[in-house]
């Protein structure tokens, strides 16, 4: 084992890496990433847009045509095993050895990576994911097979966990309980990369995320930082409209539109302030909106810059 | 080790059933054999099939030549099978079946999965010799009285020379699964070059004018068609060996510089000096400028170290097999050689000397004649004359047809005169086992219809080869020449016989 990797070193960094296939396919162009640790890092892109060609090659499963990546410090293609042992990987449809046992699975990847199991915490996930570890994996569901090759990952504790679409297959009740899982698993200071189309997820558990279009990296979001500043929008509808200097004065609050008695206010302050110096009116409705990465995801995909009337991401 | 004893187990089901159908196929014969020797012994085969088959001398009543082309012809084939099935599934396989994504992602280099898979595959192939060895030959011992000088020990060493070649198979199905897009594109294109390689030999052993394309073939070098009558050749297995450190190191390079999971032909994987990747050095920002990968800049002393391993291990096996194929050769070579033949004896054909009345007859069929004995005197049609029947050599009248006041044109055969004190064996050795043998060395002679065992001697070897009217041979045969008793008067003229001649040491 290498000594424990310095808190300082991002758990995976991408400098300038692309990806061109032998038939002239560009698969990834110039992506610079930094991943620290202990965040759980989205990828967010639409099939084909580069992400699972970015886990493969922190995996060392393929090479890149240009730039390099380092997994805590290890370079991917100097020395692969070094970034690959404290990686588990999650491939997005994981398939298994016929005829073997979800237990037998699990335990089989333990002893390959000659890790020794944390048994009760195996038995948590199980229980947690509702499995039935004793049954032959191909007899299971789609949706079961993924839990078998997530505990599987999973149960041999990895500091970097890369978990190519993980929730695909899942019902809601699982997927709530999966990212419920990956949250702990930060929480235990490791730190997850995490690719998915699926936005709300992303934008529910992520600290980061990054953006990729046919390759290229389009953003990357600070969503912890969004979550704390971000604008909401609160659509208020009096009986009566108010009179303009009264609006105009709240803290924290301003005006965007006005149209009779329903006005929008952008909020950068509290939400409390704007209760309180409303409650001299009678209010009829109130409708709170937080913009969503789902905004700027459609924006970015357009292939347009984000909108302005948008709150503005941490570009990279 | 873990991952080799994990690959040995996903092995385990084609072990098991490879050993035990190739085991009962071995045993079957080992039983059918006395059955089979004497239903085909009588049978003569055309030497070209049998020679394709493997079997030199061409005498099927022999339990060497019987056991290379029953069992030892189709089963390195069979044996063949196992390799290509083992062979791309140990990489390819997995990655076809999405399981390499688990493998590639072990904490361990590419190069302990692919050394680590090949372990378990040639461990599998050895496991499969063993265990069809034990259960074709050794469980069978009892039983196992197959006559001749061939025994346990000659049918486990040549079971257990198979192996090679299934390694070598083996490794081209790993060569093949690193560069191909799929398990089966791998398996196909193996399986292809098995039986090519199969049929080159087949082919070129039967049709004089290919012959020599035989070298090209690796299936050649296996020393497997005909391995029990002419056991290993130093210099094949060393061509062998090396061939397979060949094609094994060359799917190792393959397999280190293969994407995995991409789907598609990766020649390149195979000739570039470690990956494509080139660097950006120097553009990067802020971090220190990445060096190039190790494959790239130890290339030149990869290729080193890869010819040196190849001649030591072609070297070692070269004087490993010439030492230890000599105990098989040994026990086939030195002892004896196998032929086949008929009872024959000194003849003449009796001729009607003119044309005319035979007018007088002076001896009848059996009577035992001098050389110079009239026999019968004809009266020539043409002149008048009076022409006698005389018997060129002494011997018995075995056929004489010519009656008192019968016509019959010059020329005619009206006899024949066999000289039964020379009573003899003779024997069709081919060509290049005739230095083997010499006149004086015992021999063992059979006479299947009979059932009589002879012990006699090679009395003369001929000097010129069988001459075979309107075909000009490539692979003569020569008459060898071994006394019978006159005693018997069962051996007659004609009878078909096995011998077993003792070798010149």
């Amino acid at each position: 084992m290498s000594a424990p990797t310095s808190a300082a070193v991002p758990a995976i960094e991408t400098v300038r890496l692309g990806k061109t296939y032998a038939g002239g396919t560009r698969a990834l162009a110039d992506v610079d990433l930094a991943v620290t640790q202990g965040h759980i890092f989205g990828l967010l892109g639409q099939n084909g847009a580069g992400k699972t060609t970015l886990i493969r090659i922190l995996l060392d499963m393929i090479r890149p045509t240009s730039g390099y990546a380092r997994v805590l410090g290890a370079d991917t293609q100097r020395d692969p095993v070094e970034a690959r042992r404290h990686v588990g990987y999650l491939p997005s449809a994981p398939r298994f050895y016929a005829g073997m046992t979800g237990a037998e699975m699990i335990d089989l990847a333990a002893a390959l990576r000659e890790v020794d199991l944390d048994r009760a915490y195996v038995e948590r996930l199980v229980d947690r994911l509702d499995l039935n570890p004793s049954r032959v994996i191909s007899t299971l569901s789609r949706g079961n097979q993924q839990k078998v090759g997530l505990i599987a990952v999973l149960a041999t504790k990895p500091e970097v966990v890369m978990l190519d679409e993980p929730t695909s297959g899942l019902d809601p009740l699982m997927q709530e309980e999966v990212l419920t899982i990956v949250r702990e698993v930060a929480q235990d200071g490791r730190t997850v990369f995490f690719s998915s189309h699926l936005l709300h997820e992303v934008e529910h558990i992520c600290d980061r995320a990054a953006v990729l279009r046919d390759g290229e990296l389009v953003g990357v979001f600070d969503l912890a930082a969004e979550r704390r500043l971000a604008v909401r929008q609160v659509v208020v509808t009096f009986d009566a409209p108010p009179p303009k200097s009264a609006l105009a004065a709240i803290e924290g609050a301003r005006v965007l539109a006005r149209d009779g008695a329903r006005v929008t206010f952008g909020l950068t302050g509290e939400v409390d302030t704007l209760v309180k110096a409303l409650a001299a009116y009678h209010v009829r409705e109130l409708e709170a909106h937080a913009p969503t990465l789902e905004d700027f995801f459609f924006t970015l995909y357009r292939g347009d810059a984000p909108d302005d009337s948008l709150p503005t991401g941490t570009m990279a | 080790m873990t991952l080799y004893l994990h690959a040995l187990r996903r092995l385990r089901s084609q072990i098991m059933w490879f050993s035990i159908g190739l085991g009962v196929w071995g045993a079957m014969y080992i039983f059918l054999f006395p059955v089979m020797q004497e239903s085909m012994g009588q049978i003569d085969y055309p030497a070209e099939i049998l020679e394709a088959f493997g079997a030199g001398s061409g005498n099927i009543g022999d339990p060497r030549v019987f056991f290379d082309i029953e069992f030892f012809s189709l089963g390195p084939s069979i044996m063949a099978v196992y390799a290509v099935i083992a062979g791309t599934g140990a990489l390819a396989g997995e990655e076809s079946a999405g399981t390499m994504d688990f493998i590639a992602t072990l904490p361990i280099s590419r190069r302990r999965v692919f050394v680590q898979k090949a372990l378990a595959v040639a461990t599998g192939a050895v496991l499969v010799a063993a265990c069809t060895a034990g259960i074709a030959w050794i469980a069978t011992a009892p039983w196992n009285d197959i006559g001749g000088d061939l025994t346990v020990l000659d049918l486990v060493v040549a079971t257990l020379a198979m192996v090679p070649f299934v390694l070598l198979v083996a490794a081209i199905g790993m060569l093949l699964g690193a560069v191909s897009p799929s398990r089966a594109s791998a398996a196909a294109w193996t399986g292809g070059f098995v039986v090519i390689a199969y049929l080159v030999v087949a082919i070129a052993s039967i049709t004089d004018s290919v012959e020599r394309f035989r070298y090209l073939s690796p299936y050649y070098y296996t020393d497997l068609p005909g391995i029990l009558e002419d056991g290993l050749d130093g210099a094949h297995q060393a061509v062998l060996w090396t061939m397979i450190a060949a094609v094994t190191l060359a799917g190792l390079h393959a397999f280190e510089g293969r994407e995995l999971a991409a789907e598609r032909w990766q020649w390149r994987a195979l000739f570039a000096s470690g990956t494509e990747s080139t660097m950006t050095t120097g553009t990067a920002t802020g971090g220190t400028p990445p060096t190039p990968p190790r494959s790239r800049r130890g290339s030149q002393r990869t290729w080193l170290i890869f010819v040196c391993v190849l001649a030591l291990i072609g070297l070692v096996a070269g004087v490993l097999a010439a030492g230890g194929g000599e105990s098989l050769r040994a026990s086939s070579q030195q002892r004896t050689l196998s032929a086949s033949g008929r009872i024959d004896a000194d003849s003449a054909t009796l001729a009607a000397p003119t044309t005319g009345i035979a007018h007088l007859v002076l001896a009848r069929e059996g009577d035992e004649v001098r050389q110079g004995q009239v026999l019968a005197w004809l009266t020539s049609a043409v002149d008048g004359s009076e022409q006698p029947v005389v018997a060129p050599l002494a011997g018995d009248l075995t056929t004489f047809t010519l009656a008192r006041g019968q016509s019959v044109v010059v020329g005619t055969p009206v006899g024949e005169v066999h000289n039964l004190d020379t009573l003899r064996a003779v024997l069709e050795v081919e060509e290049k086992s005739i230095s083997t043998i010499a006149a004086g060395q015992r021999a063992e002679l059979t006479i299947t219809t009979l059932d009589r065992r002879i012990t006699t001697h090679v009395a003369s070897i001929a000097v010129h080869p069988i001459s075979e009217a309107g075909t000009a041979r490539d692979k003569p045969k020569y008459e060898v020449r071994c006394p019978l008793p006159t005693d018997d008067p069962r051996l007659v003229i004609g009878l078909r016989v096995e011998a077993r001649i003792d070798r010149v040491r």
